[in-house]
Parts: structure tokens; C-alpha cells; sequence
């Protein structure tokens, strides 16, 4: 059987990324495979700007990131696979590939993971009524018409405000398109205030929140649909239901973490975030196996994935460099509490580095304090001017800090 | 004359609901919880920009691609749909690279429009 020491799965920018560190510290062996005919990933559907700051300390748009990254990544002359997919790992950590050449197996020494997320489907919310053409999910509609230019309708209804929906809103509209409304079941939009500025008001699409579809109507083609107000908890209140005409329906109801090559690898999955559990070096409980990017968890910026594809990457240097557990190796489990709903990395391994704890909360907070404990002893402490569901925040334990964790039992996060 | 406008702030989630008052020379803003929410709202009064993004069709090869573009920078706000017009008017044909050159100094804004992402054959 073929050897190669890492395979990266993906060639969206978390693959890229942490190609491009793991060469760049040293790995010569490396393979990035992608399903697709381009590398890129979801950057190349995603055209408008808002990327980068970070990374490149510009505003560049999707695909103009990407070109970045994969201009670096020939550079440095690493070997990839277009149109080829993982079919499945074992916790050998061997990898099957599907492509036009057949079916072939290469044993890895490490892989990371990096495919990325899927889109939640319409079922998963359970709408009654017609089965019509004209509903898409907001990735799908994204791709026919940024990628294939098809136009796919005339008058639209969006339900999402996350930035997905409202970028789509503002996109369907310079494409001609009359957008009449985008309707929120939250109290809230998880989308940036930018995005509700720019892509909403600039164009005066209203946002109904706290607004669900109650029915679709149609026979071949969608013709209307029946949208009405929900009370406190969320169940439509009829005498509020009205009927909006559109041929045109895109659901942008959240990201689910691709993770079915994790699953089928033995790798265990955290309920909270649909991803990997991983400890603080992105390792998977399958030694050798490290995630990074939305199939570890969504994130809102490109930027955040590539820093995370980095950490990764180096990580599996070290592994593969010794496959000795270190003596600085302990297992302290980090516990969310108060108004935390997820946090990244599930387990503290290694407390020779620094630590980025990444968090989302469960609804809006003014004025909280973020605050991290080691048993009882309280490490951290900080006062947010906000916190948002629709924004992940990253809370730095500096090595010195890490490095107490010797004799701790676990380490807890609360927003309260 | 007493011109008033209500802005979201987008500088942070917290999203101020702005008042913008543009009294003869003067611009006042009010609702504001920090020094940003002021310029935004005096921005947005005066000169509002954004970056237009759109795609457009290339023949390529006997059949057609799409590439993405943008203004190089931000445009008046209100030249937005007539940039897009302008855009949607190009007829491409053949290999293009990030950052090439499509419309020079779209309709007088001192801004060009650039491919930003290539096409080959
Ligand atoms: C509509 C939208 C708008 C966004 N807007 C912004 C923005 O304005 N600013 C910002 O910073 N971020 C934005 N983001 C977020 C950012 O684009 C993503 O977080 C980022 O692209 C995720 O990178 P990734 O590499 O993890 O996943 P992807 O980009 O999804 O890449 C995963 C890759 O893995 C491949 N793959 C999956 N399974 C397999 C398999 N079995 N075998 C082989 N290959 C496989 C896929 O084909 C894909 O190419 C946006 C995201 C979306 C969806």
C-alpha cells in the first residue's frame, strides 16, 4: 500500500492553510485531495468582500482569498487531487480515494480534516404544505448563480437572516431580482450589522423577525407562501398570518460540520457542535488525526480558519516528528456553563503553549463577563461590550497560565 | 433646512441606532455609544461608499464561464446600479487573470473594475 506522512482531506481554505504551514514547517511528504475541480472550497461561490482583514490585512472577496492561498500553496509545489474523494478512513488511518483513475488506498501517518460543513436542510425545519420547484437552500442558490450565472427566479422570500441569507438578498437583488422579504425566527439576526446594512437597508428589503413559513403554496412552480408572527415560544400565532407572493424561496438555516469520514474513523463528535472533539494541538481521540476549519466547528470568518489550519498543521508536525507523548501531557476536560454553548478544544493535553479557547453563546449578551475557571480558581475575567450567537469569540490563556494546569481537574468557561 | 437621517452603526453587534441632523454646515449625530457611531453617521450622510461585487460571463473556448469582479475600491453608493449596468454590458471572450482590468474609470468614479477571480481556457 502507498504511504504519504499527511494527508490533508479538502482543498478549501483550511486544507490550503494548513498545507501551506505544514510545508512551511518542514513536512515534505504532504497530499490535499478535493472532491471538486477547483481548490478553494466555499470561497469560490462566496464573491463579495469581507475577507482577509486578518490574515492579509486587506479586504479581498471569496475567490480572491482563495487565489491567494492557492498561489502559496504552488509556490511551494505541494501535490494535490482535484476530483477526488475520500470515500472513507480507517482508525489506521488508512485512506480511500475515489477518482476517474478508480478506486486506491494510501495509508497516512497523519491526516488532518478539513471538509468543511454542509448546509442544514429544509426538512430539518418541517414546513407543511406544496412540494414546488423554486426552493433552494441559500449555498445552492449562491453557486447557480455566482458560478453557473443561471437566473433562478423572479420574486424571492429568504428565511435565515445569518449572513448567508442577507449576502443572498442583496446578491438576488443586483441580479435583478425583486427580494421581498427575509424572515427571522429569532428575535434577532445572526448576521453581522454590516451585512443587515449593506445587503437590507441599502436595498430596503424589510427583515421580519420572530417570523417563521407557515405554509408553501404551489403546483409545479412555487407561487406563494404564508408567513406569520411566532410567540415566545416560537409557535406561529394565526391571526398574524399574511401571504407573500414570490417564485422564489432560499432557506439559510445554519451549517452542519461535514463529518461523516470523522465518524467512520472512530473519531468521537461533540452533540454541541456536530464536529470532532479535539484537544488543545486539534488532535482527534484517533491519535494522528487532527480537524480544522467548519468541519470542526462553523466559523463566521475565513480568517479564523486559516489561523486554526495553521495550528493544526504544526501539531501534526510535532506528531509526526516524535510519536512519544511529551511529559508535559495531562487531560483536563473544559466544561461550558451560564450562557456558553459551545467551546473549542473539548480537552487540554498539552500545557507547554498558550491556549485559544473558542466560544459561542446561546443568545445575546450586554455587558457580560467572560470568565474561565481552573477548579474554583478563577484565571480569567473579562467584560464584553456584547456578545452574539452569530459570532465566535477567542479568550487567550497565555503559557504561564496553561502551564497551572498540572493538578486541575477541569477547566470551565462561563458567560454570565 | 433641517436634514435628518436614522443610521444602524455597523462598527460593532451592538448595532447604536443612530440620528444623524445636518443643519446648514453642521452634522449632529445622537444615540451614539462611542466616538465611531459619529464618523459612521457623518459617512453615511455625506458620502456614502461600497464595494460592488457581481459576476459576469466570459466565452471561453466555445462555451462560457463565469468570473467574479469588483470595483477596486468603493463607489457612490448611488452608482452602484448604474456600475452594474455598465458591467453587465462587457462582452469578454478568452483568459483572464486575478486582478486584470475590465472597465477603466467606471462611469467617471476614478475606480476600475477588476476581475478577481481568473478564467482560463
Ligand atoms: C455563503 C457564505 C458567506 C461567507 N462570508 C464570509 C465573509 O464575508 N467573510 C469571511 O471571512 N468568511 C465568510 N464565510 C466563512 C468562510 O468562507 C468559511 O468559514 C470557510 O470557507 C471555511 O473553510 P473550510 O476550508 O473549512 O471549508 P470549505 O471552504 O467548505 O472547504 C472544504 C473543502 O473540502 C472538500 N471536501 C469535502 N468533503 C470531501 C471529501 N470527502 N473528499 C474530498 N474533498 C472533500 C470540499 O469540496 C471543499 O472544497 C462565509 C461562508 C459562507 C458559506
Amino acid at each position: 500500500m502507498k504511504k504519504i506522512d499527511l494527508i490533508i482531506i479538502g482543498g478549501g481554505p483550511a486544507g490550503l492553510s494548513a498545507a501551506i504551514k505544514a510545508r512551511e514547517e518542514g513536512i515534505q511528504d504532504i497530499l490535499v485531495v478535493e472532491r471538486n475541480k477547483i481548490l478553494g472550497g466555499i470561497l469560490n461561490q462566496c464573491i463579495h468582500n469581507g475577507f482577509g482583514l486578518h490574515v492579509f490585512k486587506e479586504e479581498l472577496t471569496g475567490p480572491e482569498y482563495a487565489h491567494k492561498l492557492i498561489e502559496r500553496a504552488k509556490e511551494l509545489q505541494i501535490p494535490f487531487l482535484l476530483e477526488t474523494m475520500v470515500l472513507d478512513i480507517t482508525p489506521q488511518k488508512q485512506v480511500k480515494l475515489l477518482s476517474t483513475n478508480g478506486v486506491e488506498t494510501i495509508e497516512a501517518r497523519a491526516i488532518i480534516l478539513a471538509m468543511g460543513c454542509r448546509e442544514r436542510p429544509r426538512g430539518a425545519i418541517n414546513i407543511p404544505g406544496d412540494r414546488p420547484s423554486g426552493i433552494f437552500s441559500a449555498g445552492t442558490a449562491q453557486e447557480l448563480v455566482n458560478m453557473r450565472g443561471l437566473k433562478i427566479g423572479k420574486t424571492a422570500v429568504i428565511v435565515g437572516s445569518g449572513d448567508i441569507g442577507l449576502i443572498m438578498a442583496r446578491r438576488l437583488t443586483l441580479e435583478g431580482m425583486d427580494v421581498k422579504a427575509v424572515v427571522e425566527l429569532m428575535p434577532f439576526s445572526g448576521g453581522l450589522r454590516r451585512n443587515i446594512a449593506q445587503c437590507l437597508d441599502d436595498f430596503n428589503i424589510p427583515l421580519h423577525l420572530s417570523h417563521t413559513v407557515t405554509k408553501i403554496v404551489g403546483k409545479e412552480r412555487l407561487e406563494s407562501i404564508i408567513i406569520a408572527a411566532v410567540d415566545e415560544n416560537r409557535n406561529p400565532i394565526p391571526e398574524t398570518e399574511r401571504l407573500i407572493e414570490c417564485d422564489t424561496l432560499l432557506f439559510s438555516v445554519g451549517l452542519i460540520p461535514e463529518s461523516e469520514l470523522a465518524k467512520a474513523a472512530g473519531v468521537a463528535l461533540d452533540k454541541r457542535t456536530n464536529g470532532a472533539i479535539v484537544d488543545n494541538n486539534l488532535q482527534t481521540t484517533v491519535e494522528g488525526i487532527f480537524s480544522c476549519g467548519n468541519t470542526l466547528h462553523v466559523h463566521d470568518l475565513v480568517d479564523d480558519v486559516t489561523f486554526e489550519a495553521y495550528e493544526a498543521a504544526v501539531s501534526a508536525k510535532k506528531y509526526l516528528q516524535n510519536n512519544t507523548k511529551s511529559p508535559t501531557t495531562v487531560n483536563v476536560p473544559v466544561v461550558v456553563s451560564g450562557g456558553v454553548r459551545y467551546a473549542v478544544p473539548q480537552n487540554i493535553t498539552d500545557i507547554s503553549q498558550e491556549l485559544k479557547l473558542k466560544f459561542r453563546v446561546g443568545a445575546i449578551y450586554e455587558g457580560a463577563n467572560v470568565n474561565v475557571f481552573f477548579d474554583n480558581e478563577q484565571v480569567y475575567s473579562k467584560t464584553k461590550k456584547i456578545l452574539t450567537p452569530g459570532e465566535m469569540e477567542i479568550v487567550t490563556l497565555s503559557a504561564d497560565i496553561i502551564a497551572k494546569l498540572q493538578n486541575v481537574k477541569e477547566i470551565r468557561i462561563d458567560v454570565k | 433646512m433641517t436634514i435628518r437621517q436614522e443610521f444602524i452603526c455597523i462598527a460593532c453587534p451592538i448595532g447604536c441606532s443612530l440620528i444623524a441632523t445636518k443643519e446648514g454646515g453642521n452634522i449632529s449625530v445622537a444615540g451614539n455609544r462611542c466616538r465611531i457611531g459619529i464618523q459612521y453617521a457623518i459617512k453615511e450622510m455625506t458620502d456614502p461608499r461600497r464595494v460592488l461585487t457581481t459576476s459576469v460571463r466570459v466565452y471561453n473556448g466555445g462555451n462560457y464561464k463565469m468570473m467574479s469582479v469588483k470595483t477596486a475600491e468603493d463607489i457612490p453608493k448611488d452608482k452602484m446600479l448604474p456600475c452594474l449596468k455598465e458591467i453587465k454590458k462587457l462582452d469578454l471572450q478568452g483568459c483572464y487573470n486575478v486582478g486584470d482590468i475590465l472597465i477603466e474609470d467606471v462611469l467617471c468614479t476614478g475606480v476600475n473594475v477588476v476581475a478577481t477571480r481568473g478564467v482560463v481556457l
